[in-house]
């Protein structure tokens, strides 16, 4: 079975069972890090906050080696990255680390994602999005699940270019985020 | 419409006939004809498809056939409508992929990659990850065939790598 195929079987799968398959044998080890979606929606209680990390690190560990060693292979890794990924993510464990969203963030633009979800849950209400957020060229399609209010409001200009679809669920929001 | 007829053979030599635009739906074929390497009278040999195969193939695409031209047809049709045959064609897929067992569907894959019919691929894909979502290490290295080339200690650096993936 060809490595696209099987990597089209893995996107189909949440991400932690995508990396599950990298025990199977040498030629499955580092087909997960090849997929172009990541789905870390269903990954059980033991998803941490600093796991997802080291996840993340690995993800584009490999994308720069693919960079340094084999160009058409870039290439074509460019173009699953920049034109289909999506990338689905639900934070709502980490809620007393938000420099890892901001992470995730800073991650999801570097690859140039279309399609983003966002969950983040219960999170703590002074919790700030950080200003990078609201300045994306590439997202499409953002979804965003926040129980937090106001503090969606952001201090600099918002400039999301490529958007055009907006999904806001289970948010509280205030006339006041409306006009602004 | 115009529904042209199309010879198929398949490596164990067994004959089909298909509607052009149905077979249109492997880009493979497509562009033989696009470029006029069909002979009327001749079947297109497929050296790496076999006829059982070929056949699940053929009736995959005469199914999706339809939808399109109803796809043209049918613009203005109601959203109700619209979700009503999405919906037939998702219970119609499910049935196909339902009917045959693990092995089938790794034929069917290969011979959709072979043939590049993107939708077939994504529809067999999808299938096969439902199948083995819950399953051990172990059982999917038997589904795949794989072997484990790892030593133990090999083995264990990896889990540690994304522990959090193993739990």
């Amino acid at each position: 079975m060809p490595d696209v195929i099987l990597e089209t079987i893995l996107s189909s799968l949440p991400t932690k069972f995508a990396i599950s398959t990298s025990i199977l044998s040498k030629r499955w080890r580092n087909l997960w890090c090849e997929t172009p979606c990541l789905n870390l929606e269903w990954c059980g209680n033991k998803l941490r906050a600093d796991s997802i990390n080291e996840t993340q690190a690995r993800y584009t560990a490999r994308k720069m080696m693919s960079f340094h060693f084999c160009l058409s292979k870039m290439m074509s890794l460019h173009f699953c990255l920049s034109k289909m990924m999506s990338l689905h993510f639900c934070l709502s464990r980490v809620y007393t680390k938000s420099p890892y969203i901001e992470s995730w963030i800073e991650f999801a633009k570097s690859q140039n994602v279309e399609n983003m979800t966002m969950d983040l849950g219960s999170i703590h209400k002074s919790y700030t999005m950080p200003d990078s957020f609201y300045i994306n060229s590439s997202v499409k399609q953002l979804t965003l699940y926040l129980t937090f209010a106001d503090t969606m409001i952001p201090s600099s200009s918002v400039s999301w270019t490529s958007l055009k679809e907006l999904f806001l669920r289970q948010c509280n929001l205030s006339e006041r985020i409306y006009s602004t | 419409m115009s529904s042209n007829m199309i010879m198929l053979k398949s490596s164990d030599g067994a004959s089909f006939e298909i509607e052009e635009a149905a077979a249109r739906k492997s880009k493979i074929i497509a562009n033989m004809i696009e470029v006029e390497c069909v002979d009327e009278d001749k079947a297109i040999p497929l050296q790496n498809v076999t006829g059982n195969i070929l056949a699940l193939v053929i009736e995959y695409c005469n199914k999706h056939i339809v939808d399109d031209d109803d796809d043209v047809a049918t613009e203005e049709a109601s959203e109700e409508e619209e979700e009503a045959k999405k919906k037939k064609v998702d219970d119609w897929e499910a049935e196909f992929m339902n009917s045959m067992s693990l092995e089938t569907m790794f034929e069917l894959l290969l011979a959709a990659n072979y043939l590049n019919i993107k939708s077939l691929i994504d529809l067999v894909c999808q299938t096969i990850a439902n199948n083995i979502k819950d399953k051990t290490p172990e059982e999917v290295r038997k589904i795949f065939s794989i072997e484990n080339d790892f030593t133990p200690e090999e083995e264990e650096e990896i889990r540690k790598e994304n522990a959090w993936a193993f739990g």
